[in-house]
């Protein structure tokens, strides 16, 4: 986060390109990539260019090279890095992304459960309201929607990562504009606390007034029902792992909304046949 | 009794809220199906039955818009009493769309 926002920093104050210098990173994870990706297009937009380095460590650069994110930059990618499952798609104003998610889905449950051509209307439910709430919620204009969806595949531990980033204005700043924020701040003191108490729907009881239409319950239920794994959420200043039941104010904010999760064969399996 | 299988009479990958949304939204759904044939159902004193099952999944807003709709145009208790919903994949949904349609609408 402190990395991210060092960056956005560069963008705002200096407007020059940004030399980005991974040679002595040792560990980066696809949440990480998208966020990256998604500052790069933010920056992009304002004529504040990248250029840089892959890590050093060959174990990070084929993470970095088979997450799709050489898909965004120039630059090379190993031979044995290329055509892997792993993609991140972004917003665009086409609906194709729906169709795309429907196939993404599909090779979901092949490295999972080694099951083809299998739909998981929940984790497709879930992921299509995100772009959706991006698209409606996070910008102030159509023309600045930018999120970018991360699906990495660990097919050796039968695992898949998932992330969510979109730089817009986050879930708490988007809920200032209305009643709900304003009663509930009188509750809480931290921002992290109301959040991890919206997602589980406590709120509604505590200020009679209903988060639904938020889409911020139906990512926790899967999590709750163990269809996902590893749930956190960073948006505006909170910080929250439903896993590790750890709440947190970040020092530097994230202007925008990020989600991550897991699913792997210790998930419950919800999936059915495909006969398209 | 009427029904309406939405994998085969409307579409596989339903979409988001509105137009605004894109394509095949929970609005289209409503405007282009779900409101004629319920009307139709209920003027035939029959049931109307729709079925979830076989798409790829339906983010909330599809469902909460079109049934909310369907709520506010005819009625809650009439609604809900006229409609079956078939949801054996996710049974969830019956009681989320039983919310959206005696949700009071602004």
């Amino acid at each position: 986060m402190a990395c991210i926002g060092k960056i956005k920093e560069i963008g705002r104050k200096k407007r020059e390109d940004v030399n980005l210098v991974l040679d002595d990173v040792e560990e980066i994870g696809i949440g990480a990539i998208s966020m990256l990706i998604s500052l790069m297009q933010e920056l992009g937009k304002k004529n504040i260019y990248f250029k840089g380095t892959k890590p050093k460590n060959e174990d990070v650069k084929d993470i970095l090279e088979k997450s799709g994110f050489m898909n965004y930059v120039e630059g090379s990618i190993n031979e044995k890095n290329k055509g892997t499952k792993n993609i991140i798609f972004t917003a665009g104003e086409s609906d194709t992304h729906q169709k795309v998610l429907v196939t993404k889905i599909y090779e979901v449950n092949q490295t999972i459960w080694r099951e083809a051509r299998r739909r998981s209307p929940l984790l497709f439910g879930r992921i299509s309201e995100m772009m959706k709430n991006s698209k409606k919620h996070a910008f102030e204009s159509r023309e600045e929607v930018r999120w970018h969806i991360a699906i990495n595949h660990d097919e050796a531990n039968k695992k898949v990562k998932f992330s969510f980033v979109d730089n817009g204005i986050g879930i708490i700043k988007h809920h200032k504009k209305g009643e709900i924020i304003k009663k509930t701040e009188q509750l809480f003191k931290d921002n992290s606390k109301m959040i991890n108490l919206a997602f589980k729907k406590g709120l509604e009881s505590k200020t009679k007034k209903s988060w639904r239409g938020t889409g911020l319950l139906t990512i926790y239920e899967l999590f709750d029902d163990k269809i996902i794994k590893k749930l956190v959420v960073i948006t505006n200043d909170a910080y929250c792992d439903f896993e590790n039941d750890v709440n947190k104010n970040l020092s530097k904010p994230f202007f925008g909304t990020y989600y991550y999760w897991e699913m792997d064969t210790n998930c419950i399996k919800h999936n059915f046949t495909s006969d398209d | 009794m009427i029904k309406i299988k939405i994998k085969t009479d409307f579409t596989t990958t339903p979409g988001g809220r509105d137009y605004d949304d894109g394509e095949k939204s929970g609005q289209e759904f409503y405007e282009k199906l779900l409101k004629n044939k319920f009307k139709e159902a209920h003027s035939n004193s029959e049931k109307l039955k729709v079925i979830l099952d076989g798409v790829a999944g339906y983010p909330s807003s599809f469902l909460s818009e079109s049934f909310g709709l369907l709520g506010n145009e005819f009625g809650g208790d009439i609604v809900w009493n006229n409609l079956i919903i078939v949801s054996d994949e996710v049974p969830k949904y019956i009681k989320k769309i039983k919310e959206y349609v005696f949700e009071k609408r602004k």
